[in-house]
Parts: structure tokens; C-alpha cells; sequence
């Protein structure tokens, strides 16, 4: 038994007791607190497994975000849960283990936990990590194709020099051959380091436009549902300037988030997160600066009606990329297009500003939530 | 070496589990969602370490910068009641 077994198998055993306690804990501020470990564990598992993306969301919306929001709920609601009446239902006891077990069985027929010859690792990843940028921190160790793989001649897999023309040069070569006047034939339309990013912004970039679009939405129904007062009325909040110790330690910390969340969106396309992951960092630290001083110190810095604003900005942005592509005589969304000269960097361009228009969306929507949540109470207790 | 630390963190992991869920107080319960997150930080570094990719520091700094906060707006609550 490999020492990543086990520590996963530790792991999930944590999870588990975790989430038993989730359901059975009545006051509903315990499970706001075990919610909060129970996502430490998850991004432990994910970091475990090497999936660094996922662990990134785990980490910067189920360590942060999600549990203040979750309290900020509770602000409205009681804080125990109504004991339930009947304990056990034998019928959905029935049904809940017969999906289980149908789901077990169905998992028969997958191949095994880091097996290398599941599909998965032969079906087009190959040839993608074969491209001559396709390699975390430069190093060809981490993400050399498998053994008896035989990379196609025009991918031979070679780490980039430090010529910053060759890798232009080569991109050029390949793309005038064949029919195709951006790609090669079975390219991945990947030509940035983070196969994850390319995955997300390129090759299923529709998909993560609709996915903004969707938290888009969800902010401007927590603003219709919950949005009482005018913008401009003052409002009475609570402060905590006379802890000097949270006070100082905030002033000291928010530049380092803002700029470690600029970090993550810009650096989105070569090391691991993204716009999601980046803009919930940044809200984060405005919801700090709400928290320690107050929300009208917040709109102060920055307006409900700029917030508003800036949360269609994201979207637009994200469309806007893609309508420019098709003006540039490319495709919707197919960033190569930005730059003929040399797809690569076009497609890293239109990447960073797509990520972008995923970072403000985000981080706008999530601030927007907070203030709903937060004026709600504030309007109950006047 | 790594190794052996993880393990000894990942035995740590259980008894702030059993503090979490025993409770009684909500301090209890803060402490040891507090404990788990700095525990979390160390995990991943040690996990990048023992692995090789010493770019998982990146996650560990999100948690160093990020998890601090909730504790923050938990306490606000249980002072005043109110999250704004």
C-alpha cells in the first residue's frame, strides 16, 4: 500500500466522520463550523491526488467564502434545527442503498485508480502534453507522455529554449502546413502551460462563459430578493475598531490578498487557478475590510451601484473577447485569432482576459452577496 | 521524513475532529476550525514537498491568507449578532 493511499484513506475516514456529523449536529452554527472543515479536508483529498485546480476552488471558496456566507444566513434564519419528527424512513432508507450499491457496481467497469492505461490518459492528453509548451515550470520530467507513446514529427516534445522567437518560429512552421489555417490538424487548442486553464477558457469556453453568466444571474436574484433600501440611504453597521488588533493586522493583510488575487487570475494560464479562484480572493479581502470596519467604510471604497456595474462588466468581457475573435476572422472564442502571428500568444491573451472577465464577475457577485446578506439583518433589526 | 510528518499531522486531524465534534461551547468549535485550517496550511506544503512540486505553496498561501477570515466573521457574529 503507496503512502498516497494511505494518507487518502486517512483522509477519507476524516471526510467521513465529517459529514456523518453534518447531518447529525442540530445546532445549525456547528455545522456552519464542521462545513468549513469538512472543505479543508476535501482540498487535503484533491491536494493529495494532484488535482491542484480543484483543491485551489476547494480552498479559496470552501475555506473562506462559503462559511461566511453560510453564517451570513444563519443572521436570518434560527440558529437550531428543527428536531426531526420520524427518525428513520424505511422506503428512502431502501431506495438511498439501492443507488448506492447501483453506483458501486457501476464503478466495476472503470478502470482502476491511477491506472495508466485507463483511456483517460491516452485519449488525446498525449499529444497534448507532447506540445513543446505543454510543461509545468519548464521541466519535461513532471509531464512526459507514457511509455510507448510516439509523439506525431511535427510534436516532438522539447522544452522551450530560452530563445524567446523559437517557440513563434516553430508555431508558424506547423500551422501553414495541412489545410487548417490556425491549427494543427488534432491540435488541443492548447497552447498554454496549464493543461486545466486550456481545458476550461479554450476548449470548453463556452461552457465557462455560461458558468459566469450563471453567478451573474445568481447576483442579480439576491439583489431583487433581498435589496431593500436605497443605495444612497446611510446605514447603521457594526464595527470593530476597538479591537486594535484585527484592526492593524487587516490594514497589513489586504494588500497582500488583493495582490496574491491578481496573482492567481493573471498567472491563471501557466500555474494552477483562475479567474473563479482569483476573484473569490479578492472579495474576500473587500469583505474583510467590511467586516473589521464596517460596510459603509466598504462604500466608501467602492459604490452598490459600481458593484452592480461591474458584475455585467465581467460577462461582457468574457463576450466581448469571443466577438472580437469573430472580427479578428476567427471563430467565437477561438483566441488563436487575436494574434495571427503567433496563435500561441493570442491564445494566451485571450485567455488572461477571459480569466478577468471570470475574476470580476466573481469577486463582484460574491461582495454583492455578502451585502445582501448582511443588509437584510440590518433591516429586520431597525 | 515527510512522510512520518504527515502522518503524525493527519493523526493531530482527528483528536481537533473529536474537539469539533464534541463541542460543548462554540469557542471549542471555532478553536479547532481555527487549528484545522493552520493544520491545512502545513498539510499541503508537506503534500507538495513529499511529492515533488513545490508549486503546491501556492494552495498553502491562499489558506495562510484566506481562512483567518472566517474566523473573524464567526466571532463578529456571536459579539454583535450581525455580520455588517
Amino acid at each position: 500500500m503507496s503512502e498516497v493511499l494511505l494518507v487518502d484513506s486517512v483522509l477519507l475516514l476524516l471526510v467521513t466522520v465529517c459529514a456523518v456529523a453534518i447531518i447529525e449536529v442540530r445546532s445549525l452554527y456547528a455545522v456552519a463550523m464542521l462545513t468549513s472543515v469538512y472543505s479543508l479536508l476535501m482540498a487535503l483529498v484533491w491536494t493529495n491526488m494532484h488535482s491542484m485546480d480543484v483543491a485551489f476552488t476547494e480552498a479559496a471558496v470552501g475555506g473562506g467564502i462559503s462559511t461566511i456566507l453560510l453564517i451570513g444566513t444563519l443572521v436570518h434564519t434560527r440558529r437550531d434545527e428543527k428536531p426531526a419528527k420520524k427518525r428513520l424512513h424505511v422506503p428512502a432508507l431502501l431506495v438511498t442503498i439501492l443507488t448506492g450499491a447501483a453506483l458501486i457496481y457501476g464503478t466495476f467497469d472503470m478502470p482502476r485508480f491511477g491506472d495508466p492505461n485507463a483511456t483517460i490518459h491516452h485519449y488525446r492528453v498525449p499529444e497534448m502534453m507532447a506540445q513543446n509548451v505543454g510543461f509545468v515550470s519548464q521541466r519535461a520530467g513532471k509531464q512526459t507522455p507514457p511509455e510507448g507513446f510516439v509523439p506525431p514529427p511535427r510534436m516532438v516534445p522539447t522544452i522551450p529554449k530560452a530563445d524567446p522567437h523559437h517557440g513563434e518560429h516553430a508555431e508558424a512552421e506547423h500551422h501553414e502546413e495541412g489545410g487548417h489555417h490556425k491549427h494543427p490538424a488534432d491540435d488541443f487548442n492548447g497552447h498554454v502551460p496549464n493543461s486545466v486553464t486550456s481545458l476550461l477558457a479554450a476548449y470548453r469556453g463556452y461552457d465557462t462563459m455560461f458558468e459566469t453568466t450563471v453567478i451573474f444571474t445568481a447576483g442579480i436574484s439576491l439583489i431583487l430578493l433581498l435589496r431593500r433600501r436605497r443605495d444612497d440611504e446611510p446605514q447603521a453597521g457594526e464595527t470593530l475598531r476597538g479591537q486594535v488588533i484585527l484592526r492593524v493586522m487587516t490594514k497589513m493583510f489586504i494588500p497582500f490578498i488583493l495582490v496574491f488575487g491578481f496573482y492567481v487570475i493573471t498567472h491563471g494560464e501557466i500555474g494552477p487557478g483562475g479567474g473563479f479562484q482569483g476573484g473569490v480572493i479578492l472579495a474576500t479581502a473587500f469583505i474583510l475590510y467590511a467586516l473589521i470596519y464596517g460596510r459603509n467604510a466598504l462604500f466608501r471604497i467602492i459604490q452598490p451601484k459600481v458593484l452592480d456595474v461591474l458584475a455585467a462588466v465581467g460577462v461582457l468581457l468574457y463576450a466581448g473577447v469571443g466577438v472580437a475573435c469573430l472580427l479578428l476572422g476567427g471563430k467565437f472564442l477561438d483566441y488563436s485569432a487575436l494574434n495571427t502571428a503567433s496563435p500561441g500568444d493570442g491564445e494566451a491573451l485571450g485567455m488572461t482576459l477571459v480569466e478577468y472577465g471570470v475574476g470580476i464577475t466573481v469577486c463582484t457577485v460574491m461582495i454583492i452577496i455578502f451585502n445582501q446578506l448582511a443588509e437584510q439583518a440590518e433591516a429586520k433589526a431597525s | 521524513m515527510y512522510i512520518a510528518a504527515i502522518f503524525a499531522l493527519l493523526v493531530g486531524a482527528f483528536f481537533i475532529l473529536a474537539r469539533a465534534l464534541k463541542g460543548p461551547t462554540a469557542y471549542d468549535r471555532i478553536l479547532a476550525m481555527n487549528a484545522m485550517g493552520t493544520k491545512t496550511v502545513i498539510l499541503v506544503a508537506l503534500l507538495g514537498f513529499a511529492s515533488d512540486r513545490p508549486d503546491f505553496l501556492d494552495l498553502a498561501i491562499v489558506y495562510a491568507l484566506v481562512s483567518f477570515i472566517t474566523t473573524i466573521a464567526i466571532l463578529k457574529y456571536i459579539e454583535k449578532g450581525r455580520l455588517d
